[in-house]
């Protein structure tokens, strides 16, 4: 009965069939040209957008790389680990952030800056900075320098111009006045001083000649005495200027020096391969030395100075230092 | 080449194909056009077994987006719409009193069942590519398709019972 | 038997004319965009994310009310218009959260 039903069906679908396909909608003509039409088009649809896409590449990934540094300010966090690091390693050094130039490429960014240095009265330009990151990671600094007396870009014990009251200088140091002796008056210098004890920051303006102006201090993290860390990497030393920068921007435009430090180092660990890439030296075991610090307080071991040359000379009649060193000299430009 | 030439031999199956679903003339011819140019354009997207079961999907997606565009269309009578005067397949196909039958018939089918009845039917897919086009399980449509085959044998018997009484 | 379907006023045009030309700006504010971004100009030329794609997003738009051709090139258009305006959004948005000097 059901197989008889479907046989029916069958023989009436095949009726229906035979009738339909007497029928040729399409003559071969017609037909190949709906199959050529439906391919031209096809093929300029593909091309059109295999174009679009090729096309979105360069700037999706620009964007990408926009929103990458924007989101969670991260390129700003990574120009302030740069600059800071600058002021912390680099003795009475300082850098103008309104001036620093950002270039963003294809997952990088570029940034250039100008460094300073305060001679006597006046900030100098003593060179540029440009360094490359790719996404985070930095590569190391593309340093222009022109210093008549430049710290060495890799420092051994030998070579600083602060010495810890621990620490053995080298026999050059003591010769540090001989420079001084010999600059004509009229000009203005800068000084790197070491002391024979530490002491708290005030203390040292104190013993001072009038003239002349602190600009960095050298702080007693634990590890100067040695001069290296604990893998027995060459560590430099770290501090910051006490005076007021009314420099825009400027982390020490502060009435609090001391803290602004304490953050900047605090900050500085968190991303420490970041600030030890632009660092000169190899190593900067934050962790430790902010321990030190903590457990310690800020003391200090050594000074940048900068005043007339003539005033400078008075230091070597001090008693509490141990060693003057000449940095860079200008003209005069005190008064 | 190869693959113009099949897609060639199938332009009238897919025409009638288009017809059944669209009942219009010059929907089906603009769908037909539709379902060859998107078979061009997504080829690199699929893996070719049977170009025939493959065009079916094409066309059968391609009305599927008709429909849907047109939802709010008010359908008109196909017989009534382009005049008769104009020679065309579809007044040829019509005057074929028996498809046109068998047509009514599966249209008066539930969606489901008329797709596969269709396919599988009208223009001789096996399960298995049918269930591809449609993309449906086989066994939910060979049961469609039974019900389908019922529901038409038992319209077709009424409307003997009624040309001989 | 003469059995063809003379194809009388009707082209072979699938797509709508709005939605090709509105994919054809798309395409050519995109390879502007393309060359500013690769010289790396500082500047963004306004024509190739703003008015192009003003132009290209409108098109598109009329592209879409069709019944009868594929919308595919006039999704294509809006959609690069669309991604053109988020684009240059975004980049103000971030340029302004990157050492920002006012």
């Amino acid at each position: 009965m059901k197989d008889n039903e479907n046989e029916d069906y069958q023989q009436f679908l095949q009726e229906s069939l035979h009738e339909r396909d007497e029928i040729q909608p399409y003559t071969e003509n017609a037909q190949i040209e709906i199959v050529k039409t439906g391919k031209s088009q096809a093929r300029r649809t593909n091309i059109m957008i295999s174009l679009a896409i090729l096309l979105l590449i360069v700037p999706v990934m620009t964007l990408a790389t926009y929103l990458y540094y924007s989101i969670g300010s991260r390129a700003d966090k990574l120009i302030d680990i740069v600059t800071n690091t600058i002021y912390i390693t680099e003795p009475n050094m300082s850098v103008r952030k309104l001036d620093l130039e950002e270039d963003i490429g294809l997952f990088s960014m570029n940034i250039t800056f100008d460094v300073f240095k305060r001679i006597g009265k006046e900030d100098y330009k003593m060179g540029n900075y440009d360094v490359d990151f790719l996404l985070d990671q930095p590569s190391f600094p593309k340093k222009d320098l022109y210093l008549d007396r430049p710290l060495a870009e890799n420092p051994d014990k030998e070579s600083e111009f602060i010495f810890h009251p621990k620490a053995n200088p080298p026999f050059s140091i003591t010769r540090g006045m001989d420079i001084l002796n010999k600059l004509p008056d009229g000009t203005v210098a800068e000084a790197y001083i070491s002391l024979y004890q530490v002491m708290k920051p005030k203390d040292l303006q104190n013993i001072l000649p009038k003239n002349i102006e602190i600009r960095w201090l050298a702080v007693d993290t634990g590890l100067e005495a040695s001069q290296e860390d604990k893998e027995g990497y060459p560590i430099t030393p770290i501090g910051y200027p006490p005076q007021y920068d009314p420099t825009t921007w400027s982390p020490f435009k502060t009435d609090d020096n001391e803290k602004a430090f304490m953050d900047i180092l605090t900050e500085l660990e968190k991303n420490e391969s970041v600030a030890t890439k632009v660092a000169r030296a190899k190593s900067l075991s934050l962790s430790s030395r902010i321990a030190y610090i903590k457990k310690h307080g800020i003391h200090i071991y050594g000074a940048v100075l900068t005043g007339p040359t003539e005033e400078l000379r008075k230091l070597q009649d001090i008693k509490e230092i141990r060693a003057v060193k000449a940095g860079e000299v200008k003209l005069w430009n005190w008064e | 080449m190869e693959l113009d030439q099949a897609y060639r031999e199938n332009v009238n199956d897919l025409y009638r194909y288009l017809y059944s679903l669209a009942k219009n003339h010059h929907i089906a011819e603009d769908l037909v056009q539709e379902a060859f140019y998107r078979a061009y354009v997504h080829l690199e997207d699929y893996e070719i077994y049977n170009i025939r079961a493959w065009l079916f999907k094409v066309a059968y997606h391609a009305f599927i987006d008709f429909q849907r565009k047109n939802k709010r269309l008010i359908i008109q009578d196909p017989l009534k719409e382009n005049g008769p005067v104009e020679e065309s397949p579809e007044k040829r196909l019509l005057e074929k009193e028996g498809f046109k039958r068998l047509l009514k018939d599966i249209d008066s089918l539930k969606e489901q069942e008329k797709h596969v009845l269709l396919l599988c039917d009208l223009h001789q897919l096996t399960y298995y590519q049918a269930s591809e086009v449609l993309e449906m399980n086989v066994n939910t449509l060979k049961s469609h398709l039974h019900r389908g085959r019922k529901k038409v044998m038992k319209r077709v018997k009424e409307r003997m019972r009624a040309d001989e009484g | 038997m003469e059995l063809g379907i003379k194809k009388k006023h009707r082209s072979n045009r699938l797509q709508t004319i709005s939605g090709f030309l509105s994919f054809v700006i798309g395409l050519i504010s995109l390879a502007g965009l393309n060359v500013a971004l690769l010289m790396k100009e500082k500047v963004f030329p306004g024509m190739f994310i703003i008015q192009l794609p003003m132009l290209g997003f409108v098109l598109g738009m009329i592209g879409l009310f069709t019944r009868r051709r594929s919308r595919l090139h006039a999704v294509w258009g809006l959609s690069i218009s669309l991604f053109l305006f988020i684009f240059t959004f975004l980049m103000i948005i971030s340029s302004l959260g990157i050492n920002y000097k006012p």
